[in-house]
């Protein structure tokens, strides 16, 4: 008896130090996503860029000017469009060549170019951290989802290193190669423009835009994007560049550099919010990497972090386009594994030597499961009694409750 | 009647057992800090050049046109490392002529062009 008395002290002393040395181990970040309603966006349209002082008071009220149309679609038009504010070229062009999407290509390519360099104002990692969504305001990509954490307690890091890794630790940060950046900027850069050449005539293209003397539309954009361009404001105090691009996207003219620009965040974001979205699975898993892992056991993670990313990347395309699976937008990740080799991506770990799937594998895994995810979510959305179209502001919040037509809470 | 220094049993165990049994495991089950896609070592913190220009000095120089034309293509080698990174759209012409199609298919048009241009 007494002896078992001691076994048992023995154990649950035992039992203590296990107990304490796995708290020792630190913190473990919380699954728990709490109260949150996915707010609905149109496309990029949620884009803003805050102008500085200096051009705010160069935006004033002005008229419709050039559009004598008094039809319900005109109206809905000015309804969509808010104030009539007039944004002159000079914010028109602060407005283009601030946005993450070109800040980022600039910080990449200027080397040392003075006229590339004259217009870099945001550090390459603030950039970054935009167009990946984590720790600022950018794509959207980690908005809350179906179960899943808002993700704001993820940090995003830029490691200025040739290797063309993203890695992710268990205390949510993710770190990314400058190797990599580079690869997949100058991947778009060249697909897009042609190269660095093209791609300072489109930043030419950009700053040609001049006020002209008699009209509303900044010169020499054509008639249907200048006229977005200048009306398209919610505010003076801010410029709605995600409409403008989203206009000149769909309208389809090739006479707007705001088309390029487009076309290069998608280029852009589109393998970007991949690595984001499988990097984010990794410690939304708490996946554990260490030297003596299995390769069986690596295959088990990465698959894992995949299907989460796939997830997150349903949620984040029918946030931007709701109504339209085929409004891919910014979240064309089936570029990661186009372009997977061309980025300097390698089909086996450097730290463990296991092999990953092949991108062919791992992309029809994940378009499989994107396509569940995309399906269950429109299920449960259009299935509401509510529900009505076009209302690109609504939310649905994870109580089980759907809001239309609601202020986001 | 000098102290002993002999450990009792107990504190023996504590000592021999307890301590090394309690930094072994946390040796064995603390993840590695690096994980996924394996990061060991210590990187080098960001180095990258910090941009010159803030964003009121481009809103000014926006607003006077007092812009850098700095060279027109930039150094010779960007060109050379921007080929090696192209995909198979090697011209701006060639990249962009999809895009019309492509946009017809995007059903959230949010002014339909013959509502927003009256020409």
């Amino acid at each position: 008896m007494t002896r078992n008395r001691g076994t048992l002290r023995r154990r649950s002393r035992l039992g203590a130090v296990v107990v304490a040395a796995a708290l020792a181990c630190g913190p473990v970040l919380a699954e728990d996503a709490g109260d949150y309603c996915r707010p609905f966006h149109p496309s990029i349209t949620y884009l803003q860029i805050p102008l500085p002082e200096a051009l705010r008071g160069k935006v004033v009220p002005g008229p419709f000017d050039g559009v004598n149309d008094n039809s319900p679609a005109m109206a809905l038009a000015k309804a969509n469009a808010g104030p009539t504010l007039l944004f002159s070229a000079a914010a028109v062009k602060y407005g283009a060549l601030s946005s993450f999407i070109e800040q980022m290509a600039l910080a990449v390519v200027s080397n040392g170019d003075p006229f590339l360099d004259s217009l870099r104002i945001t550090p390459l990692e603030r950039s970054l951290q935009e167009a990946m969504g984590f720790g600022a305001q950018g794509t959207r990509l980690m908005e809350p989802g179906e179960g899943r954490p808002d993700n704001s307690d993820l940090k995003l890091e830029l490691v200025d290193v040739d290797d063309t890794g993203a890695f992710s630790d268990r205390l949510g940060k993710i770190t990314v190669d400058r190797g990599l950046v580079d690869r997949v900027i100058y991947g778009a850069v060249g697909r897009v423009f042609g190269g660095v050449e093209g791609y300072e005539a489109h930043l030419r293209e950009i700053l040609a835009l001049t006020d002209p003397a008699g009209g509303a539309v900044p010169l020499p954009l054509p008639n249907d994007i200048g006229w977005f361009v200048r009306f398209s404001g919610k505010d003076a105090d801010h410029f709605p560049i995600g409409e403008v691009l989203e206009n000149a996207h769909t309208s389809g003219n090739e006479r707007n550099p705001f088309m390029a620009t487009y076309l290069l965040a998608q280029e852009v974001v589109g393998e970007l919010v991949f690595i984001g979205a499988h990097e984010a699975g990794h410690i939304r898993n708490s996946h554990i990497r260490s030297k003596a892992i299995s390769c069986v056991q690596f295959k088990r993670q990465e698959r894992q972090a995949d299907a989460y990313a796939a997830g997150a990347l349903a949620d984040f395309q029918f946030n931007m386009g709701t109504d339209d699976s085929t409004a891919s937008g910014l979240n064309d990740w089936s570029k990661f594994f186009q372009y997977y080799h061309e980025a300097g991506l390698t089909d086996v770990d450097g730290a463990t030597g296991c092999r990953y799937d092949s991108p062919q594998e791992r992309q029809e895994r994940v378009q499989e499961a994107y396509q569940v995810a995309w399906g269950s979510l429109a299920d449960v959305t259009f299935s509401s009694a509510d529900y009505t179209t076009p209302n690109p502001t609504s939310s649905i919040c994870n109580d089980g409750d759907r809001h239309w037509r609601k202020e986001l809470r | 009647m000098p102290q002993s220094t002999a450990l009792s049993a107990p504190a023996l165990f504590r000592r021999k057992v307890f301590v090394p049994l309690f930094f072994a495991i946390i040796v064995l089950t603390c993840p590695d800090s690096s994980l996924a896609e394996g990061m060991f070592g210590d990187f080098p913190r960001s180095s990258m050049q910090s941009p010159t220009s803030s964003a009121d000095d481009l809103a000014r120089r926006l607003l006077t046109g007092d812009l850098s034309t700095g060279s027109a293509a930039g150094p010779r080698s960007l060109e050379r490392k921007a080929a090696e990174h192209s995909g198979s759209c090697g011209a701006p012409a060639k990249c962009l002529e999809g895009v019309a199609e492509r946009a017809k298919l995007m059903p959230n048009i949010v002014f339909p062009q013959e509502v927003v241009n009256p020409r």
